[in-house]
C-alpha cells in the first residue's frame, strides 16, 4: 500500500509537470496575445514592442518556461494578463462554484441512472425500464446548449419555477445541474445496464439465486458489487471533466466556474491564466482518478496494484 | 482495505459544506430595495480600473463611480465634465482649467494631482489603454485647479481624448495600490461603489452627495450573462431591468414580455478590408469592382431585418471636417463590376479570399457568407475563412493576410484621427491600407492645430482613401439593442456605454 | 427474437442513411451551398409560410435545409465513424496493456490519461488547426486525442479484475500463453463495455464538431455538417426552431441505430463465448 502511494505521488508530479509543459508549448503555437490585446487599437509598433517586453512576451521561449517553472514551485503561476492579477487566485476563487455543480450533477446523474441501469438490466420488459433507458438515451444525443436554453425556456420563462441563470441561491443550482448531469447520467445508466447483464449471467449468481437468497442481497451484494467497475469509472471520468470542463453550462447559465474562466482564457490567449487553471485541473483529475482507484480496490480486494 | 465506514460518513459532511453557503443566501439573501434596479451585460468583469478594463460591458459600471475630464453626450458632442475649460496656450500645451469644489467618495479632493496620477496610471497600464495617452509627455499642475498638459508633438485631438481620462484619487490609490483599486474602486461619480461578489454581482449606490443631486435610481445591481438567451430569460423573468446585446431574432420575446427594446446607431462601424498589397486586390479596379458587387441594402433588409444602418463614408456627423456630401459612396451596380473587372483583364471573374474573425460582431457568419454569395454572382469566388478570433487577430497582425477581411471599428475619439491611426498608416496595427502619400496626409492632420486648416486635411484624406485608393467596402453601422423593463425610462447611446444618471423609475 | 426484428430496422435505417450521404448528390433536391436571401428562414413545408420546395426549411441566409442535412451527412458520418474506431482502438489497446501488465506500464499509462484529460480539448483544437491547418483530417485527429482516454480507462478496470478471476489463474497454471489469456479470454468479457461506450462515444464525436464550428475551427465552411448546422441553429432555438431540431434529429435518429446495432453485436458476441 506504501509503495503504491508513494509511486502513485511522484508519478503524479510528473504528470502535472507533463501537462504544464504541454500546455506551455500550445500555449506559445496557440497566436499572439498581443495582437490580442492590441486588436481594437492604434499601439504603435514601440509601444507593441514594449508591451510585449512588460508581460515578459519576447523573452526567448526557453526563459519564458524556465520563468514559469521557477515561480511554479513558488506557487507563484504568473499574472493574468487580462485581469492584471495574479493567476492562481483566480482559478482558486472559483473552485467553490464549480464544486458544488460538479457535484450536484454527478448526483443527479447517478441517482437516476444507476437504478435505471439495474431496472433495465432485471426487469427490461416493465414500463419503468423501458422509459428510464429512452430518456438515457436521449441524453445522449440532446445537444448541452440546446437543453440549456430548453430547460431555461420550459422551467424558468413559462412556468416561472427555477432561476435563469446566474448563482444565486440553491435552486439556481438544480437546472444547471440537471444540463451538465444528464449526458453523464445516459452514459452511466447505459454502462449499468450492460455491465449488470454481464454479471447477471456469471455462475456465482446464478449460485446466489438458487441458493435462495433475497432477490436484494443478490443484486446488491453479489451483482452489483462487481459490476461497478465499469459504472465507477465512468463516473470517476465524468466527474474530472465537469472539474474543469463544464464550459457550455457555465456559459448557459452565468455560472462562474472554472471552464468558462479558461475557456475565455484561452480565447484570449491569456497564457499565464490558461496554465494556472490547467494545473489547478490536474490536479484535480489525479485526486478524482486516485479515488477511483481506490474504490475499486474495496470493490473487488482481489484487485493489487503491483 | 475496507473504507466503506469512512465513505459513509464523510460524504455528507462534504455535501453539506458545499450546500450550505447556497443554502445560506438563499435563505437570508437581502430583499431587493424597490428603487433598485438590475443590469445585465455579456461580459466577465475582470476589474473596475479603467486602465485595465476597457470592455463596454465594464464601462457601464466603471462611469457610475468614476468620471472622466470631458464627456460624449448622445450626439458625440464632446461637453465639458470634471473639466471646465480647455485651451491650448501653444503647440505642444493645452492648459485645462479644472471643475472646483469636488469630492472623491472618500472625503479627498479632485485637484490638479489627480490628473497627474490618471495620466501616470494609464500609462503604466500593461494593455490596451496604455498605449492611448503616450503622447502626453508631462503633466504639469499649475495650481489645484489649473494643469498643463505638455505633448511630444502638436496635439489637436487633446480634447477628445479626455473623454477617457478618468479621474483617480491620489491618496486612495496610493494607500490600496493598483490591485485593490480595481476591486474597490472611489472616484467622483453619481454612485459608490457597495460590493463586489467575486462571479455573482457587483452593487453600487447612490451618492446623496453627489454634486448633480442624487441619481433617481437609488441602487444598481451589475450581473454578466454571456449567452443572449438567458439575458433575455432574465428579463422574462423580471430578474433583470436592462439587459444589453440582444440579437435581432429575439426581439419578439422581449416584447412579448411587456418589456421594450431601446436602439441605437451604434458607432460601431462594419466593413470589408482590402488587403491592398494582395497580388490580383492591388488593382484598384478590382476593389472599387467588389464595391459595386455588394448589395448592402438586401443585407441589411433581409439579414439584418432593417435593424442596420447604411453608411458609406469614413468621417461620422459630430466629427471635426464631416461633410455629409464629401464622399460618394459606392451603390449596388453588379453592371458597372463587370465593366471595371474586364477593364482591369478579369472579365470572366477571379478568386479572392475572405477572412472573419467569428464571435465578435452580430449576424457576422451570416454576413460573411451572404458577401460571398453576393460576389459568386458576377464571378468573384471569394473562399471563407471563418477564424476564432485570437487566431484572425494572431494572423491579421502579421499584415499578411491575403484578400479581404471583415471588420468593425469604433472611435473611441471621436476625431477621424483614430481612424487614420488605426487602420491608414504605416505604422498601424492594420497594416493593409497605406501608401506614402496616405502616411504624409496623415501626418499632416495630426499635428495641425488650426480647425480649419485641419477639417480640410480630414476630408481630403477621406476622399482619398474612399475614392481614390478604395480601401474598404464601407458596409453598415450596427444597431445596439437593449432590452429594457417597462419600469424604468432609459435610453440608448450610441457609444455602447450604458448610462444611468439620467434613467428614473416608473411609467 | 424481438432484438433481431429491432436491429433489422436499425440496419436498414443506417444503410439508407448511409446511402444517402454517398448518393447526397442524386439525392438533394438543392445545392447545399445555394443561397438566396428572399428564402431566410422559411419555415419546414407544413408551417405557415414554408413551401413544398423546401420540405424542411430554409435556414439564415437561404439555403436548402433538406439538402444540407443529406450533404451534411457525409460529414458526421465519416468523423463520427472513423474518431470512434481510431480512438477506440488505440484506447482499448492500452488500457489493456495498463490492466494486464499493471505495476510501472500500468502507472505510465494510467499518467498519460491524466496528462491528456487536463489539457483543454479547445486549446489541443486550436493549436492542432492553427499549425496544421483546418480540415477534415485533423478534426479527426483532434478527436481521437481526446477520445481514446475514456476506452483506456474502462478497458484497464475491468481488465484489472478480470485477470484476478480464478479461471484466469488456472488457466496459465495449465501453461496457456498470456496472449492467449488475452485474447481469447479477457478480451471477450470486455466487449459489451467497449461496444457501449463507443457507441455512446459517436454521438458526442459528432455533437463535438458542432462546440468547434460555432468558434470558427469546424470543418470548411463550403462542407456542411451536421455539427456546423447544429451550432448555426443556437441563436435561432426560439424563432426559427428547425435550423438546430433537424440536424439534432438525424444526429439522434443515426445513433439510436448504431446504438441498437451496437446492443445486437455484443448481445451475439457474448453468450458464444461463454465456455
Amino acid at each position: 500500500m506504501r509503495t503504491f502511494l508513494l509511486r502513485r505521488l511522484v508519478f503524479s508530479a510528473f504528470a502535472i509537470w507533463a501537462v504544464a509543459t504541454i500546455v506551455f508549448g500550445l500555449l506559445q503555437l496557440s497566436g499572439d496575445p498581443v495582437a490580442v490585446i492590441m486588436a481594437g487599437s492604434f499601439g504603435t509598433p514601440e509601444y507593441v514592442a514594449k508591451l510585449r517586453r512588460e508581460l515578459g512576451l519576447d523573452l526567448p521561449i526557453h526563459e519564458q518556461y524556465l520563468r514559469f517553472l521557477a515561480g511554479a514551485l513558488h506557487g507563484d503561476l504568473g499574472r493574468s494578463l487580462r485581469w492584471n492579477q495574479p493567476a492562481l487566485p483566480l482559478v482558486i476563487e472559483r473552485l467553490p462554484a464549480t464544486f458544488q455543480l460538479a457535484l450536484a450533477a454527478t448526483l443527479f446523474a447517478v441517482a437516476l441512472a444507476v437504478p435505471a441501469g439495474i431496472l433495465s438490466a432485471t426487469r427490461p420488459r416493465s414500463l419503468a425500464s423501458r422509459s428510464a433507458m429512452l430518456l438515457a438515451f436521449a441524453g445522449q444525443c440532446i445537444p448541452l446548449f440546446w437543453l440549456g436554453i430548453m430547460l431555461v425556456l420550459l422551467l424558468s420563462v413559462n412556468l416561472r419555477l427555477l432561476p435563469p441563470g446566474g448563482r444565486d441561491g440553491l435552486d439556481s443550482l438544480i437546472l444547471p445541474a440537471i444540463t451538465l448531469g444528464m449526458y453523464p447520467m445516459a452514459r452511466i445508466a447505459r454502462l449499468t445496464r450492460s455491465s449488470m447483464l454481464d454479471v447477471m449471467t456469471e455462475p456465482y449468481v446464478v449460485t446466489a439465486r438458487s441458493k435462495g437468497l433475497r432477490e436484494g442481497i443478490v443484486l446488491y451484494r453479489h451483482a452489483l458489487k462487481n459490476a461497478a467497475i465499469p459504472i465507477v469509472t465512468i463516473i470517476g471520468l465524468q466527474l474530472g471533466s465537469m472539474l474543469g470542463g463544464a464550459v457550455i453550462t457555465e456559459t448557459i447559465f452565468a455560472w462562474p466556474g472554472v471552464g468558462s474562466l479558461t475557456i475565455q482564457a484561452i480565447y484570449n490567449r491569456d497564457l499565464p491564466l490558461v496554465q494556472a487553471a490547467v494545473v489547478v485541473v490536474s490536479v484535480l483529475f489525479i485526486v478524482v482518478n486516485l479515488a477511483v482507484d481506490v474504490t475499486y480496490a474495496y470493490l473487488d480486494p482481489k484487485i493489487r496494484y503491483d | 482495505m475496507r473504507i466503506q465506514g469512512v465513505w459513509a460518513r464523510v460524504l455528507p459532511v462534504v455535501l453539506a459544506l458545499l450546500l450550505t453557503p447556497l443554502v445560506i443566501s438563499e435563505v437570508f439573501g437581502q430583499r431587493v430595495p424597490s428603487r433598485s434596479i438590475t443590469v445585465v451585460v455579456s461580459a466577465t468583469i475582470t476589474s473596475l480600473d479603467p486602465s485595465v478594463e476597457t470592455h463596454r460591458s465594464s464601462g457601464a459600471i466603471q462611469n457610475t463611480i468614476m468620471e472622466t475630464l470631458a464627456v460624449y453626450d448622445a450626439s458625440n458632442v464632446l461637453q465639458p465634465l470634471l473639466a471646465e475649460k480647455w485651451r491650448s496656450t501653444d503647440p505642444n500645451t493645452w492648459r485645462l482649467t479644472l471643475k472646483r469644489g469636488l469630492k472623491f467618495h472618500n472625503g479627498e479632493d479632485f485637484t490638479a494631482e489627480s490628473v497627474k496620477m490618471a495620466v501616470d496610471v494609464f500609462n503604466a497600464s500593461k494593455g490596451f489603454a496604455g498605449s492611448w495617452f503616450q503622447f502626453i509627455k508631462e503633466v504639469k499642475p499649475v495650481d489645484s485647479h489649473t494643469v498643463d498638459i505638455v505633448t511630444k508633438s502638436p496635439t489637436p485631438i487633446l480634447p477628445q481624448t479626455l473623454a477617457f481620462l478618468y479621474a483617480f484619487p491620489p491618496k486612495y490609490f496610493k494607500e490600496v495600490g493598483a490591485d485593490a483599486f480595481g476591486q474597490k474602486p472611489v472616484g467622483t461619480g453619481p454612485y459608490k461603489f457597495v460590493e463586489w461578489a467575486k462571479g455573482e454581482y457587483i452593487k453600487v449606490k447612490a451618492d446623496p452627495a453627489y454634486r448633480g443631486g442624487a441619481p433617481k435610481i437609488e441602487e444598481i445591481t451589475f450581473r454578466t450573462a454571456p449567452e443572449a438567451s438567458t439575458r433575455v430569460a432574465m428579463l422574462e423573468t423580471g430578474r433583470a431591468d436592462i439587459i444589453m446585446n440582444v440579437p435581432p431574432q429575439m426581439i419578439e420575446r422581449v416584447e412579448k414580455a411587456g418589456a421594450r427594446v431601446e436602439t441605437a446607431q451604434s458607432n460601431r462601424r462594419v466593413f470589408v478590408e482590402f488587403n491592398r498589397f494582395d497580388p490580383i486586390l492591388k488593382d484598384v479596379r478590382l476593389r472599387k469592382a467588389l464595391n459595386y458587387a455588394t448589395d448592402v441594402e438586401a443585407i441589411i433588409k433581409s439579414i439584418f431585418a432593417g435593424r442596420a444602418y447604411r453608411a458609406t463614408d469614413i468621417l461620422r456627423p459630430a466629427m471635426p471636417g464631416y461633410s455629409k456630401g464629401n464622399v460618394q459612396g459606392y451603390g449596388y451596380d453588379p453592371a458597372k463590376a463587370r465593366e471595371l473587372m474586364k477593364q482591369a483583364g478579369r472579365p470572366n471573374g477571379f478568386e479572392t479570399d475572405l477572412y472573419v474573425g467569428v464571435g465578435r460582431l452580430t449576424l457576422d457568419k451570416e454576413l460573411a457568407e451572404a458577401l460571398v454569395g453576393q460576389w459568386e454572382k458576377v464571378g468573384i469566388k471569394a473562399r471563407l475563412h471563418p477564424m476564432e478570433w485570437a487566431a484572425f487577430t494572431t494572423e491579421a497582425f502579421r499584415g499578411q493576410m491575403p484578400g479581404m477581411h471583415i471588420l468593425s471599428h469604433a472611435p473611441l475619439w471621436w476625431d477621424a484621427d483614430f481612424t487614420w491611426q488605426n487602420h491608414f498608416w504605416s505604422r498601424a496595427t492594420w497594416k493593409y491600407a497605406h501608401t506614402p502619400k496616405g502616411d504624409q496626409m496623415f501626418e499632416a492632420q495630426r499635428t495641425e492645430m488650426d480647425p480649419k486648416r485641419r477639417e480640410a486635411l480630414q476630408q481630403a484624406l477621406e476622399k482619398y482613401w474612399v475614392e481614390e485608393e478604395c480601401a474598404w467596402i464601407i458596409l453598415y453601422d450596427q444597431q445596439d439593442i437593449y432590452g429594457v423593463s417597462k419600469r424604468i425610462q432609459w435610453k440608448a447611446r450610441p457609444d455602447e456605454l450604458m448610462k444611468f444618471d439620467e434613467a428614473t423609475l416608473g411609467n | 427474437m424481438r432484438r433481431n426484428v429491432g436491429a433489422l430496422v436499425a440496419l436498414t435505417a443506417l444503410g439508407l442513411i448511409v446511402l444517402a450521404a454517398v448518393l447526397a448528390p442524386e439525392v438533394a433536391p438543392f445545392d447545399p451551398n445555394a443561397q438566396d436571401l428572399n428564402l431566410r428562414l422559411r419555415p419546414p413545408a407544413w408551417q405557415g409560410g414554408g413551401s413544398r420546395a423546401h420540405l424542411l426549411g430554409n435556414d439564415h441566409v437561404g439555403r436548402d435545409i433538406l439538402s444540407r442535412i443529406i450533404y451534411g451527412g457525409r460529414v458526421s458520418l465519416t468523423v463520427g465513424a472513423l474518431a470512434v474506431l481510431c480512438a477506440g482502438a488505440f484506447g482499448t489497446v492500452l488500457g489493456f496493456l495498463a490492466g494486464y501488465r499493471g505495476g510501472l506500464l500500468d502507472e505510465i499509462i494510467m499518467r498519460a490519461v491524466d496528462v491528456q484529460l487536463s489539457i483543454p480539448f479547445i486549446l489541443l483544437a486550436i493549436v492542432i488547426m492553427a499549425v496544421f491547418g483546418v480540415s477534415l483530417q485533423n478534426l479527426i485527429i483532434v478527436l481521437i486525442i481526446y477520445g481514446w482516454v475514456v476506452y483506456a480507462r474502462l478497458v484497464r478496470g475491468q481488465v484489472l479484475s478480470l485477470r484476478e478471476r480464478d479461471y484466469v489463474t488456472a488457466l496459465r497454471v495449465l501453461g496457456a500463453s498470456h496472449l492467449r489469456v488475452m485474447l481469447r479470454h479477457i478480451l471477450p468479457n470486455l466487449v459489451s463495455s467497449i461496444v457501449v461506450v463507443a457507441t455512446l462515444e459517436t454521438a458526442n464525436v459528432i455533437i463535438l464538431e458542432s462546440g468547434l464550428s460555432f468558434l470558427g475551427l469546424g470543418v470548411d465552411p463550403r462542407t456542411p455538417s451536421w455539427g456546423t448546422m447544429l451550432s448555426d441553429g443556437r441563436d435561432y432555438v426560439t424563432s426559427a426552431w428547425w435550423l438546430a431540431t433537424f440536424p439534432g434529429v438525424a444526429i439522434t435518429v443515426t445513433v439510436l441505430c448504431i446504438n441498437v446495432l451496437g446492443d445486437w453485436l455484443r448481445d451475439r458476441l457474448d453468450p458464444r463465448l461463454r465456455a
